[in-house]
C-alpha cells in the first residue's frame, strides 16, 4: 500500500523540479497545498519522505586506474531549529586508505586481505576530497578537517567537516559542489574491484544526519553500518562501452560518447544511498513482478556467465521477497529493483542498497539449499528494514538486521520447504543429508546460546564485545526474540503491529523505543517486561523438568483419628486381591529456571493413562514444584510444550520421563553405531599411511 | 594384469581367516571408544522426548547444542556420518593432511591400530607368500611374530615419508592451489583448480602407497631384513612395471568405490526408525567393513602374484 497521495499544483515543472523547489523553501513534503486558483491534479507519485537532500552526481569509472572521478553536487536543507556553520560528511572509503584506520584497528589490525602475503599498492582505497565549494557563490568554505567523534584515532579519515563562514538558518538549503576521486579498494568488505568487477558502495562523500543534539556521522566502525537521511539522487556514471551497469534507482538514459565510452543516468527519489556495479561480464535480465493487490516493479538481475542457469531461482526469490513483505508490511513504493550476482571474491556479496542488492551464490548450487534464495530473500527485505525504515545501523543495528532476519526466515518458511544441511568436500562438491532439515525459526539459536551474554542487545553496534557479539545481537537474537513474540501473540497480532509498525515509521528513522510502544499499543497488553528481559537484558533463557517421578503411596500405617491402629508392616499381613488395592500415587514435577531471563511457562504433565494436565507457572522462581495424587503414574512432563519460548537455549531438558529404560536409549544406539562405523573407516584411512 | 587378479582372488580365499583376523582387530579397536560416545551422546539426548525423536531422524535443534556443548572425541559426531559422509570426509581429512588434528583418543585408538595392522598384514603377507594353500591360526600369528620386526620398520619408513610430502607436496601444493584459486574470476574456476590438488594428491598418495605395498612384498617373497633396501627395491620394480602396477592398483580401487556407492545406494533405502532395521542398517554398515578389508588384502595378494610373475621368482615356499 501506498503512503497517503498529496495532491499537487503542476504548473507544467517535472515533479522532480517541483520536489526540489519545495525542499528548497523548506515546506514538508507531504502538506497539501492550496486548492484555490490552480488546477489540481492528483497525481499517482507519492512524496514519501522528507528529502532532506539532493545529490546531483557525474562521475567517470577508470577500470585500469580502479577510480571514480568526478563531482557531486549536493542540497542539503536545514530543517533543524538550529543555525549550523559545520557540516560533516562521512568519506567511508577512507577506512581502507592504510592499516591505521578506525575500521582496522577494530578488527585488532588483521588485515583487509588476509590471504595476500605482501598487500599490492593498488589494494589500498580512499576517497579524496579535491575542493568544497559553496554554490551558488555566497557563503565561503573556511575549513576542512578530519575529526574523529568516537574514537581517539588521528589518524582515521572517514570523517570530514566542513565549516563556512556564515552559518545556515533554520529552513534554509545549502549547495555545495565536490570535486573528488575515489580509488576503489581490492574487493573488501562490501566493496571494490575484483578482476573486471566493480562494486562502488559508500564511494562518495556523504553528508551525516543532523539531529537535535548535532551532527550523527560516525567514524566507518568494523562492526557497523550506516545512516543517512532520505532525498533524490540523480547520478551519471560514464564507463568503458563494453561494460554493463547496474544502480540504484531507474535507468533514465544512456548516451553513447564520442570516445566510445557510455554514460548511464539514474535517477530515484526517496532513498538515502546510491550504489552502482559495472563490468563487461554480467548478463542483464529482466522479469516484472506482478501481483493482484501490490503495484508492479521491474526487476533487473545482472548474472555472471557460469550463474546462468540459476537465474530463475534468483528471480523466484525476489518475487516472493516482494510479494510477502509488500503484502505484510507495506508496498514496495518504487518502480525497479535491481539483483546483482556479485564477483567471485569481490567481498560485495549479501548487501543491501535502496532498490538495489547483491546476492551471492555457488556454480553448483543443489535444489534442496536455500542458496541463493536465502540471502535474496534477505537483501531484498532489506529495502523495507533499512530502506525504507532507515533506522540508524550504527546505533541500533538489530532495528534492521534482526527484522530483517525475522522477516527473511519467515517468507522462506512461507515459500520453501526447508533447507537440508549441506557439507562441501573437496573444494565445492556439496553433499546434502535430506533427511536433517534446517527449522527456519530456530537455526540462529546457536548464535544466541555462544555469544547472547557478551552484550544487551541494544548497544551501539561499534560498542559490542567483539564480532560474533555483534552479529549474535544484530541478527540471531532479535530473530529468535521476534520468533518467540509471534508465538507469543498470535501471527495475527503480530504481523499486524510489525504492518503499523513499518506504516507509522518508515521512512522516518525509527527508534527501539518506536518498536516497543508500536507493540503496546497494537498488542494491545504491557509487553515492556518481555522486552526487558529481550532487547535490554543479556540473559539467556533456559526452563527445564528438572524432576518428574511418581512414588506409590502406601497403605495408611499409624494411629488414625478413629483409634484404628493399623499393623506396623502391614504388606506382609495383605493377600487381598489386586482389584481391592487402592493404588495411588505422588506425582511430583518440578520445573526449574535454570537462567537469568524470567518468562510465564506452561507445563504439560501426561500420565499413564493419557490423562493431561497443563498449568502455568509465571516463571519468577528459580524453580516451581506440583503435586498430584492419582491412580496412575506420570508418563513424561514438558515445560513450554507449544514451544513458545524458542529463546530457550536447551531444548533437550524441556521434558522428562518419569522413568527413562535402563541402558542407552535405541536413538543413542543407531547413532552411535554409525559414529562407529565412521571411525572404523577413519582406522583404515589412519592405516594407509602405515 | 587379469592373471594377477584371478591368482590374487584364489589366494586371498585360501586366507578368510586373515579377514576374520583385520575385521575383529578394527572392531574392537574403534568399539574401544564406542561406549564413552555412547554416554556422551546419551547424555546429550536429555532426559526426555529427545530420547525418541531422534530415532526416526537427527534434529537440527540438538545438532547445534551438541556441537555447541559437547567437548572431546565424541565432538567428532557430525550429520556426516550418515551415507557417503564418511568415505567423504575421511578421503578430504586424509588428502588435507589433517589426520593429526583429531582429539587425542582418536589418534589413541589410530596408533593402536596402526601396530596391529602391521602385525597382521605381517602375518598375512607372510601367510600369503609361505603358505599359499592356507594356514591355521597359529601359523598365521607365527607368521607375523616373524616379519613384525620388519613391516615395523616399513610402517616407520612410510609414516616419514608421508610426514615429509605432508610438508613438502600437500602444503606447497595446496598453497598454490588457493592462489590459483583466489586468482580464479570465476568460482567454478576455483573450484576446479581445488579439485585438481585434491586429484592429484589422491595420485601422489596412491603411488607412495604402491611403492610400499611392493616394498613389504619383496620383504616377505625374497625374505630380506633391510627394509630401506627392501623399500628402494620395491621402487625399482614399480619404476619398471609403473604402468600395469598402477593399472592393477587403480582396478582394485575401483571396486572399492563401487563397494562405497553399493553400501550408500542401500543404506539411503534402509528404513532405520525401529530396532530391528537399525540392527539390519548395523549388520550391513559391519558388512561394509568386510568387503572394505577383504579388498585391502586383494591388493596384496594380487600385487604379490604381479610381483612373483613379473620377476619369474620362485619364491621361498612357492606362491601361485
Amino acid at each position: 500500500m501506498l503512503t497517503s497521495k498529496n495532491i499537487l499544483i503542476r504548473r507544467g515543472f517535472p515533479v522532480a523540479l517541483l520536489s526540489f523547489w519545495m525542499s528548497m523553501v523548506g515546506m514538508p513534503q507531504s502538506a497539501p497545498i492550496s486548492l484555490e486558483e490552480e488546477s489540481i491534479i492528483e497525481e499517482d507519485l507519492s512524496i514519501l519522505s522528507d528529502r532532506i537532500l539532493d545529490y546531483r552526481i557525474e562521475v567517470d569509472l577508470d577500470p585500469v586506474n580502479k577510480t571514480v572521478k568526478g563531482h557531486e553536487i549536493l542540497t542539503w536543507n536545514n530543517r533543524s531549529g538550529q543555525s549550523i556553520q559545520n557540516f560533516c560528511f562521512h568519506l567511508y572509503l577512507n577506512a581502507f586508505r592504510n592499516n591505521r584506520s578506525t575500521f582496522v584497528r577494530e578488527g585488532r589490525f588483521q588485515s583487509l586481505w588476509s590471504s595476500e602475503k605482501e598487500i599490492p599498492e593498488n589494494y589500498w582505497g580512499f576517497t579524496q576530497v579535491d575542493s568544497v565549494q559553496v554554490v551558488p557563490p555566497g557563503r565561503q568554505v573556511t575549513g576542512l578537517d578530519y575529526i574523529h567523534p568516537d574514537d581517539d584515532n588521528e589518524e582515521d579519515r572517514s570523517v570530514l567537516m566542513v565549516q563556512v563562514d556564515e552559518p545556515l538558518p533554520p529552513g534554509e538549503a545549502i549547495q555545495f559542489r565536490i570535486d573528488f576521486e575515489s580509488k576503489l579498494p581490492r574487493g573488501t568488505r562490501r566493496t571494490g574491484w575484483a578482476e573486471d568487477y566493480f562494486f562502488m558502495a559508500q564511494w562518495f562523500p556523504k553528508i551525516g544526519v543532523f539531529e537535535e543534539d548535532g551532527w550523527n556521522c560516525h567514524q566507518y566502525h568494523r562492526s557497523t553500518e550506516y545512516f543517512a537521511d532520505f532525498g533524490v539522487y540523480d547520478v551519471s556514471l560514464t564507463v568503458p562501452g563494453d561494460f554493463v551497469v547496474g544502480a540504484t534507482g531507474k535507468r533514465m538514459s544512456e548516451q553513447e560518447n564520442d570516445d566510445g565510452r557510455v554514460t548511464y543516468r539514474y535517477y530515484q527519489e526517496d532513498v538515502h544511498d546510491f550504489a552502482w556495479t559495472a563490468s563487461p561480464r554480467f548478463l542483464e535480465r529482466r522479469q516484472v513482478f506482478t501481483d493482484p493487490v501490490l503495484p508492479e516493479v521491474e526487476m533487473t538481475l545482472l548474472l555472471l556467465p557460469e550463474h546462468e542457469h540459476l537465474e530463475e531461482r534468483y528471480f523466484t526469490a525476489t518475487d516472493h521477497a516482494l510479494r510477502y513483505y509488500g503484502r505484510w508490511f507495506g508496498a514496495y513504493p518504487y518502480p525497479t529493483i535491481t539483483v546483482v550476482d556479485p564477483g567471485y571474491r569481490s567481498s560485495s556479496g549479501g548487501m543491501e542498497y535502496p532498490t538495489f542488492l547483491t546476492g551471492g551464490t555457488h556454480f553448483w548450487a543443489p535444489a534442496n539449499v536455500l542458496r541463493p534464495e536465502d540471502v535474496t530473500i534477505h537483501e531484498v527485505g532489506h529495502q523495507w528494514w533499512y530502506g525504507m525504515s532507515a533506522s540508524n545501523e550504527f546505533e541500533e543495528s538489530w532495528l534492521d538486521e534482526g527484522l530483517n532476519s525475522w522477516s527473511e526466515s519467515r517468507v522462506q518458511k512461507t515459500a520453501y520447504s526447508p533447507s537440508r544441511y549441506m557439507v562441501r568436500f573437496f573444494g565445492g562438491i556439496p553433499f546434502v543429508f535430506n533427511s536433517l532439515e534446517i527449522p527456519f525459526e530456530t537455526a540462529s539459536l546457536s548464535g544466541v546460546r555462544r555469544s547472547g551474554q557478551a552484550d544487551i542487545m541494544t548497544r551501539r553496534g561499534w560498542e559490542y564485545r567483539n564480532r560474533p557479539s555483534y552479529r549474535t545481537n544484530s541478527y540471531s537474537k532479535p530473530e529468535m526474540i521476534l520468533w518467540t513474540l509471534e508465538r507469543w501473540l498470535g501471527e495475527e497480532t503480530m504481523l499486524e503491529a510489525m504492518r503499523t509498525f513499518f506504516q507509522q515509521y518508515h521512512f522516518k528513522h525509527p527508534t527501539t523505543q518506536n518498536f516497543i510502544d508500536t507493540f503496546n499499543e497494537v498488542a494491545p497488553q504491557d509487553l515492556d517486561w518481555f522486552f526487558e528481559e529481550t532487547f535490554f537484558s543479556s540473559e539467556l533463557v533456559d526452563y527445564a523438568i528438572g524432576a518428574a517421578r511418581s512414588t506409590r503411596i502406601p497403605q495408611p500405617e499409624g494411629i488414625f483419628d478413629d483409634g484404628h491402629v493399623l499393623p506396623s508392616n502391614p504388606r506382609e499381613d495383605e493377600e487381598e486381591d489386586e482389584e481391592d488395592r487402592q493404588r495411588e500415587y505422588l506425582t511430583e514435577v518440578v520445573v526449574e529456571r535454570l537462567e537469568g531471563a524470567r518468562f510465564p511457562v506452561d507445563v504439560l504433565m501426561v500420565f499413564d493413562d493419557g490423562e493431561e494436565i497443563r498449568r502455568s507457572w509465571d516463571g519468577q522462581d528459580r524453580w516451581h514444584r506440583y503435586s498430584f495424587q492419582k491412580p496412575v503414574r506420570l508418563e513424561y512432563a514438558v515445560v513450554d510444550p507449544d514451544r513458545k519460548l524458542l529463546l530457550d537455549i536447551d531444548p533437550t531438558n524441556n521434558s522428562r520421563y518419569r522413568s527413562s529404560d535402563e541402558g542407552f536409549a535405541l536413538a543413542t544406539r543407531k547413532w552411535a553405531f554409525k559414529w562407529l562405523f565412521w571411525l572404523q573407516n577413519l582406522l583404515e584411512t589412519i592405516s594407509f599411511l602405515a | 594384469m587379469l592373471k594377477a587378479l584371478s591368482e590374487g582372488w584364489r589366494l586371498l580365499t585360501q586366507h578368510k581367516k586373515a579377514v576374520l583376523f583385520f575385521y575383529l582387530a578394527n572392531l574392537m579397536v574403534a568399539a574401544l571408544l564406542l561406549v564413552p560416545f555412547m554416554e556422551a551422546f546419551d547424555r546429550s539426548l536429555g532426559p526426555g522426548l529427545y530420547r525418541e525423536q531422534m530415532v526416526n531422524s537427527l534434529d537440527y535443534d540438538w545438532y547445534a547444542l551438541f556441537r555447541d556443548r559437547v567437548t572431546g572425541f565424541a565432538s567428532t559426531f557430525a550429520p556426516w556420518v550418515m551415507g557417503a559422509g564418511p568415505f567423504a570426509k575421511n578421503l578430504e581429512t586424509l588428502l588435507d593432511g589433517e589426520i593429526t588434528d583429531f582429539p587425542w583418543e582418536i589418534l589413541s585408538v589410530g596408533g593402536l591400530y596402526v601396530l596391529l595392522q602391521t602385525f597382521l598384514l605381517a602375518a598375512a603377507l607372510g601367510s600369503f607368500a609361505l603358505d599359499p594353500k592356507g594356514t591355521s591360526a597359529r601359523e598365521f600369528f607365527r607368521n607375523g611374530a616373524t616379519y613384525f620386526g620388519r613391516f615395523l620398520r616399513l610402517s616407520i619408513l612410510a609414516l616419514v615419508t608421508f610426514w615429509v610430502i605432508d610438508g613438502w607436496v600437500i602444503g606447497p601444493l595446496t598453497s598454490l592451489a588457493n592462489d590459483l584459486a583466489e586468482g580464479a574470476l570465476t568460482d567454478r574456476g576455483a573450484f576446479y583448480w581445488n579439485l585438481s590438488r585434491y586429484l592429484l594428491l589422491l595420485v601422489i598418495f596412491m603411488v607412495v602407497n604402491m611403492l610400499f605395498d611392493y616394498a613389504k612384498i619383496k620383504a616377505v617373497v625374497e625374505d630380506r631384513t633391510s627394509m630401506a633396501l627392501s623399500l628402494l627395491s620395491g621402487i625399482s620394480f614399480c619404476k619398471t612395471y609403473f604402468f600395469p602396477a598402477f593399472a592393477l592398483y587403480l582396478g582394485i580401487a575401483g571396486a572399492g568405490v563401487v563397494g562405497v556407492l553399493v553400501y550408500t545406494g542401500v543404506e539411503h533405502v534402509l528404513p532405520q526408525q525401529t530396532w530391528i532395521p537399525i540392527l539390519l542398517a548395523i549388520l550391513w554398515q559391519q558388512l561394509y567393513v568386510i568387503g572394505r578389508l577383504s579388498i585391502k588384502l586383494f591388493f596384496y595378494t594380487s600385487q604379490m602374484q604381479f610381483f612373483v610373475e613379473r620377476e619369474g621368482l620362485q619364491p621361498q615356499h612357492g606362491i601361485g
